[in-house]
C-alpha cells in the first residue's frame, strides 16, 4: 500500500491557491490544503469548515456551484484564501 | 406674484363684500315697504281691503312661483358648481395619486436589479471577510499553543 504524501513547497501552495482563484480546484486540491495546513497546525480546516456550512464534502462543495446561498460559499472561500496567505507566511518565515 | 395673488384675493372678497351687503341693505328696504304697506292696507280708513281682480291675483301668484323658481334655479347652478369643483378636487387628487405610485413603481423596478446586485456583493464581501477573520484567528490560536509548549519541550 502506497500513501501520497504532497511535498509542501511554495510552489505547489502557488499552484492550489491559482486554480482556487480561478474557480478550477478540485477535490484532490483542497484535500492537499487541508493536508498542507498540518504545518500550522490547522489540518483538516477546510472540510471543517465546509461542514459547518452544509457541504459534507470537498466535492459537494464544488458540485453544489449552483446553491443560491452565497454566503456560506464567499465563508468559506475567504477561509480557504485566508488559510492559503498563512501557509504561504509560514513558508516564508521558515525559508521553505 | 405671491404678493400679486394675495392681492387679487383681497381685492374680490371686498367686492364680494360690497356686493353681500349691498344685496342685504335692498333685502331689507324691500321688506320694510312691504310691511309698511301691509300696515296701511290695515290701516285703511275706510275698513276694507279692495278686492283683487281674478287676474290681479294670479298675476301675483305667477310672480311670487317665478321668484321661487328662481331662487331654486340658483341654489341648483350653485349645487351644480360644487359638484363640479368638488369632483374636480378628486379627480386631481387621484391623479396625482396614481402618478405617484407609477413613477415609485418604475423606480422601484428600474433600479431593482442594481440594489439587489449591490447588496449581493456586499453580502458576498462581508462573508468572505468574516471566513478570513475566522481563519486568522484559528491560524493565532495555535501560533499561541505552538509558543505555550515549546518553553515547557
Amino acid at each position: 500500500m502506497q500513501i501520497d504524501n504532497p511535498l509542501l513547497t511554495s510552489e505547489a501552495v502557488l499552484e492550489i491557491k491559482n486554480k482556487v482563484q480561478n474557480n478550477t480546484a478540485t477535490a484532490k486540491d483542497y484535500e492537499t490544503l487541508d493536508t498542507f495546513l498540518s504545518a500550522i497546525s490547522l489540518g483538516g480546516y477546510i472540510l471543517k469548515q465546509m461542514r459547518l456550512n452544509g457541504f459534507p464534502t470537498y466535492q459537494s462543495f464544488i458540485n453544489d456551484s449552483s446553491k443560491k446561498d452565497n454566503f456560506s460559499r464567499s465563508y468559506i472561500y475567504g477561509a480557504i484564501t485566508e488559510a492559503i496567505s498563512q501557509l504561504q507566511n509560514f513558508l516564508v518565515e521558515n525559508n521553505l | 406674484m405671491v404678493k400679486f395673488l394675495a392681492g387679487f384675493v383681497l381685492c374680490a372678497l371686498i367686492a364680494l363684500l360690497f356686493v353681500v351687503a349691498y344685496s342685504k341693505t335692498k333685502q331689507a328696504k324691500e321688506l320694510i315697504a312691504i310691511e309698511k304697506q301691509t300696515i296701511d292696507l290695515l290701516k285703511n280708513p275706510n275698513g276694507k281691503i279692495p278686492i283683487l281682480s281674478e287676474d290681479e291675483l294670479n298675476i301675483k301668484i305667477n310672480a311670487v312661483d317665478e321668484k321661487i323658481n328662481s331662487v331654486n334655479k340658483r341654489f341648483d347652478d350653485l349645487y351644480l358648481l360644487g359638484g363640479t369643483i368638488v369632483t374636480l378636487l378628486l379627480a386631481i387628487n387621484i391623479g396625482i395619486f396614481l402618478r405617484t405610485q407609477a413613477e415609485v413603481d418604475r423606480y422601484f423596478k428600474k433600479n431593482f436589479e442594481a440594489h439587489l446586485g449591490r447588496i449581493t456583493d456586499y453580502e458576498k464581501q462581508a462573508a468572505e471577510q468574516l471566513g478570513k477573520i475566522t481563519t486568522y484567528v484559528a491560524s493565532l490560536e495555535t501560533k499561541n499553543q505552538v509558543v505555550e509548549q515549546e518553553p515547557n519541550a
